[in-house]
């Protein structure tokens, strides 16, 4: 009697064991072999020690904007993903508005290419950045030292320039949680405290400073401080509502020429 | 010793189904637990599918260009990932040139947006797209037929449209396999031979019309056939110098100043 229970369980376990490898084989094929499975190992791994997958976008964009020219009328759109889904001299009504955003770009990548930026001397420069430091889990230490440098060198550099800092935007997090957290698990959802933060930092380097200017985009949060699900499909970028709330804001605050504004 | 058997291969066993439970688990809280799990799960139910559009990329790109105005004197760009990266404004040297290439998209993804195009009545559209469809598989017949519809859309639909053609680009195979294929191993490399398949036939799409026109790009091509290593960094991609080469091109085929 107890053979035949210990024989049992045994089988049951084998069989599950049989089971889970052929499961696991099944899976990977379809889901397109070993290359896939190599594919996976970074993002599962990654979600572990915080590492981002590789990607080739950041460095064929930087090499775009280093065939591009900018000139003292210009409006340079300078940051991450708020502003790289570009379209801005058609969203401002302005040849002038040139975009120099790279997606998923940190304070550090900014710092890194200023110079493509400052020598230009452009007439403003709107700057949006910190989501991805605070997804890439920055400290808020050397995320505000790094902004803080980005400022006060282009304030230096290129004294002639208004600069315009925008807030990290909240996320929306029902949606964020559906379609970014699944794309990349690695990356960390950016919390309503590190966000409000990281704004209270921002906001702090335009006082005292007459040509560093900050625009509240309070227009694209809802009452309870989340991105306004209006304004998102993914819970993280702006779509096109969006991008348009802050083209009409930057047309007001920047008071740019709206003759041929949006409908 | 017999009666030992069992009892080790039970032990083993039962640790092994409790590894394979524990990793399941590790891996499904990894990638996003219950939201990537039912995901995951509507690629093999379609029962479980969400309806509407997934909101990716793409689907941010299209709501943006929705909303953007274009109209009878613009030239749109129209494709895929090789000239969503231009700054077209800037590189053509007028506000006219608007971009509406999205990354990813092939001539299918193409086609169901295309009306976002036509619409405007747009003075100019360049065309470049292809690559896509071979990257991810699909026959030449199909790509062939839905890149002929593309094109016999937008000159029924916009009749004062000039169409420019671009070639679909090769690759530079050497770039491609260091950059490309370690993270999207499961897309199929494009071969110059079904590049120049592809392109053959687009060849033929002017036909006897006045408004389509061919656009070679000698110029981006080494000896081999494939795309020359100077103008891309994955591969795939025109950099910033490719692009220009684009850019000098369509300057002195397509007749800005009207």
């Amino acid at each position: 009697m107890r053979m035949s229970l210990f024989r049992r369980v045994l089988s049951l376990s084998i069989a599950l064991n049989v089971l889970a490898v052929i499961g696991s084989i099944a899976l990977v094929q379809k889901k397109g072999g070993p290359s896939w499975v190599r594919r996976q190992v970074p993002k599962v791994l990654g979600a572990v020690v915080g590492k981002q997958v590789q990607s080739d976008y950041p460095n064929t964009t930087l090499s775009v904007y280093e065939q591009l020219s900018i000139g003292p009328e210009d409006i340079v759109l300078f940051g991450d993903d708020v502003l790289a889904y570009g379209g801005w001299h058609e969203l401002l009504a302005d040849p002038h508005a040139k975009n120099r955003a790279i997606a998923r770009d940190d304070t550090r990548a900014l710092l890194g290419r200023i110079g493509q930026i400052a020598g230009g001397r452009p007439r403003h420069v709107v700057i949006s950045c910190g989501s991805s430091n605070i997804q890439r889990r920055l400290s808020h230490a050397q995320t505000a030292a790094e902004y803080a440098r980005i400022v006060t060198l282009l304030a230096s550099r290129s004294p002639d320039s208004d600069i315009w800092l925008l807030p990290v935007l909240p996320v929306n997090k029902r949606l964020y949680q559906r379609w970014v957290a699944t794309d990349d698990p690695s990356a960390h959802r950016p919390a309503r405290r590190d966000v409000e933060l990281l704004n209270g930092i921002i906001r702090a380097l335009a006082v005292n400073r007459p040509r560093v200017h900050f625009i509240d985009l309070r227009e694209l949060v809802d009452p309870a401080g989340e991105l306004r699900q209006e304004y998102t499909l993914d819970g993280f970028h702006l779509n096109g509502k969006g991008s348009q709330r802050i083209a009409m804001r930057l047309q007001q605050e920047l008071r740019l020429n709206t003759a041929g504004a949006l409908k | 010793m017999r009666s030992h058997l069992p009892r080790i291969l039970i032990v083993l066993s039962l640790m092994l189904n409790a590894l394979f439970v524990l990793a399941s688990v590790i891996i499904v809280l990894n990638m996003g637990g219950y939201q990537w799990l039912r995901r995951e799960a509507a690629e093999v139910f379609p029962a479980l599918r969400r309806n509407g559009p997934a909101a990716d990329y793409a689907s941010t790109m299209r709501s943006l260009f929705a909303l953007l105005p274009a109209g009878p004197d613009d030239i749109l760009l129209l494709g895929d990932s090789i000239l969503d990266f231009g700054e077209w404004n800037e590189f053509l040297g007028t506000p006219r040139a608007k971009n509406r290439a999205i990354n990813g998209d092939d001539t299918r993804t193409i086609l169901s947006r295309l009306d976002q195009i036509t619409r405007a009545r747009p003075r100019h559209v360049v065309l470049l797209c292809g690559i896509n469809n071979i990257q991810n598989g699909l026959s030449h017949a199909q790509t062939t037929r839905e890149y002929a519809q593309i094109v016999a859309i937008i000159t029924s639909q916009s009749i004062r449209t000039d169409l420019w053609e671009l070639p679909t680009l090769p690759i530079n195979t050497r770039v491609y396999q260091k950059w490309i294929v370690p993270d999207y191993g499961h897309l199929h490399m494009p071969t110059v031979e079904e590049v120049a398949a592809l392109n053959a036939f687009i060849r033929t799409l002017p036909g006897n019309s006045s408004r389509i026109h061919l656009i070679d790009l000698p110029g981006l091509l080494d000896p081999a056939g494939e795309l020359r290593e100077e103008y891309t960094l994955d591969g795939i991609h025109l950099n910033g110098q490719g692009l220009k080469q684009v850019a000098i091109r369509l300057k002195q085929e397509l007749p800005l100043n009207d």
